[in-house]
């Protein structure tokens, strides 16, 4: 029988920020997204105060700082810190692990007899070696893996802990039964909805449905669901994640821009990061998007969103060409006389590298072996000494419109000059 | 520009493999002595390189600190010296601990219910639930800058 474990951390970014800094104990605690918009993470306190996720900031700032609460810009090198050291610890409990995002993953657990006591002994090792908390949930399909995390996180008396393998079917629904289906994974708000409307409100509801006829009225992703929640397991680990459809590169600007020379900058600085990320997956580009944005939180200031898509006739993963393609949208759907919030570039429709392409007749010939000659080198470059050491020129200097980050606590565990500083006074 | 500190800079660190963010030392080691005129090429007896980051026994547990102040000079920790910590050992009666004291790190020996200091004019911190002191790892080295602490002197 296949057991899957779904291991979580509570409250990630918070509880990053507060194994470095004891300050924060017990204080409402959140983290703000990039530019210090939104909040993305929150602590316990912050959740109890009922500060929802994504909230803007500054709608919530004078009661939350009124309250004793912090906030924090997010501090990504650290979070990915962390995030690695978690991931090489659960990588000890099994050989089949998928990190399924940057504070949780699921382990392959079968073979033990001990579940919760295995649960108990990933979770307590953590703690020790991170200062992270994390709950477990362990099922015999994904979705009840992340189900019965669910449990372990929510209820209490579980100890963070929750196995559901090995319970009776009364057990299981005792557990797992009354659960909304909108906590299942998988299954969103609009098919909750629609659920909803056919009087299924509840796991247990979800579970007694016909699996076809969840299939003809719905699809074949949430069929699996069902007989997934029935303990069935359709969803294999995926230990290799796929390589991306698409690559995006978007954020706001620490203030607002106006200028086409300075949008240029920006647009080419993320085109960039976007190309490196790009030839790292090994894959070309069939043509890129970009997209501009006003602060739709200003109402009374012209608000402007244009799009645009640049194909290109050779797919290709050059910084040059992207680059190139990219200032041409932008100068085709900037106006003057807008405050601009936001730059986005999206490269699209992406392919193996090296894989056949029907050439145009009219196209000029390419060099791709130079290319991909100064591309490696440049990439290397970047890694070595930092990122941004070469950039195409159309990336500017100086950069003035670089994103907001007021807040951020210092970079732990990844500069010297960051470390903590222990006092013998 | 660079940051302004009284430690010693260090190229930045951009990948965040923790094994990764120590100083990268390779020394090689020979299998034999070497003689003077000896025919064969030194490089052949090249076994492998030292490297200090096999100091390092649990890597996604160990965190590092700069010290400030002198209150534990007596066990040879100095201001400014590096600490190498270990969170996954649990403390013992005689370990150097990094503890969280009134929200800010602290280095000190853990004695029996008491955090002690290396230097006479300093009073022991005791451990109880009125202090709220929490032990957050075991010092296991300390690396310290003798070049550095001489041109200190001088100043």
């Amino acid at each position: 029988m296949t057991v899957f474990a779904l291991v979580d951390c509570n409250n990630f970014y918070a509880s990053c920020e507060r194994v470095f800094n004891p300050k924060l104990a017990g204080k409402p605690l959140v983290v703000l997204s990039n530019n210090d918009g939104a909040v993305v993470a929150r602590s316990a306190e912050a959740k109890a105060m009922g500060i929802p996720m994504a909230t803007p900031y500054f709608k919530i700032e004078r009661e939350f700082l009124k309250a004793g609460g912090v906030a924090l810009s997010s501090n990504y090198a650290l979070y990915a810190d962390m995030s690695n050291r978690v991931m090489s610890i659960l990588a000890g409990f099994s050989p089949n692990q998928e990190v399924y995002s940057i504070d949780e993953c699921f382990l392959g657990l079968e073979g033990f007899s001990d579940l919760t006591g295995i649960g108990q002994t990933i979770r307590e090792k953590v703690r020790s070696w991170t200062g992270l908390p994390v709950c477990v949930g362990i099922g015999p399909s994904k979705t009840l893996a992340k189900l019965a995390n669910h449990v372990a996180k929510k209820k209490p008396g579980w100890n963070s802990v929750c196995s559901l393998i090995g319970l009776a079917e009364s057990e299981l629904l005792a557990v797992i039964g009354k659960i909304e289906i909108g906590e299942v994974w998988g299954v969103g708000r609009r098919i909750s909805a629609r659920l909803n409307e056919m009087g299924v409100h509840t796991v247990a509801q979800l579970r007694a449905m016909d699996p076809k006829l969840i299939k003809r009225e719905f699809s074949v992703v949430l069929e699996r669901t069902v007989m997934e929640l029935r303990g069935v397991s359709c969803l294999a680990l995926d230990e290799v994640a796929p390589p991306k459809q698409q690559i995006m590169s978007s954020r706001s600007f620490g203030q607002p821009v106006f200028d086409l020379p300075e949008l240029e900058e920006a647009v080419a600085s993320y085109t960039s990061r976007a190309a490196e990320k790009l030839r790292k997956q090994r894959h070309v580009a069939g043509g890129i998007l970009i997209q501009l944005q006003t602060n739709p939180f200003k109402p009374d200031e012209p608000q402007y969103f244009p799009s645009i898509t640049v194909p290109f006739v050779h797919p290709t993963s050059d910084t040059r060409d992207l680059v190139n393609a990219a200032i041409r949208g932008l100068k085709r759907i900037f106006r003057e006389g807008y405050a601009y919030k936001k730059a986005c570039v999206m490269l699209v429709e992406l392919k193996p590298e090296g894989t056949a392409h029907q050439g145009d007749l009219f196209a000029a010939p390419l060099k791709p072996i130079q290319s991909a000659k100064l591309m490696q080198a440049m990439d290397t470059l970047n890694a070595r000494f930092g990122r941004g050491t070469v950039r195409v020129a159309a990336e500017g200097i100086e950069q003035d419109w670089k994103m907001k980050r007021g807040r951020m606590s210092p970079r732990y565990t990844t500069e010297w000059q960051h470390l903590i500083r222990a006092k013998a006074i | 520009m660079q940051q302004q500190t009284p430690y010693p800079s260090l190229h930045p660190v951009s990948v965040l493999r923790p094994e990764q963010v120590a100083a990268r030392l390779e020394l090689p080691v020979f299998a034999t002595a070497i003689r003077a005129g000896f025919p064969s090429p030194a490089e052949d007896y090249i076994e492998h390189r030292l490297d200090l980051n096999d100091l390092v026994k649990h890597k996604e547990a160990t965190y590092y600190a700069w010290v400030e102040g002198d209150s534990m000079q007596d066990f040879g920790i100095h201001d400014g010296d590096l600490l190498m910590i270990d969170k996954s050992v649990p403390a013992e009666i005689g370990d150097i601990v990094i503890a969280e004291v009134d929200g800010f790190f602290t280095v000190k020996k853990l004695g029996h219910g008491v955090l002690l200091a290396g230097n006479s004019s300093y009073r022991p911190i005791p451990i109880n639930p009125d202090t709220g002191v929490l032990i957050w790892g075991v010092v296991i080295r300390v690396i310290h800058d003798m070049r550095q602490r001489k041109q200190r002197r001088k100043l």
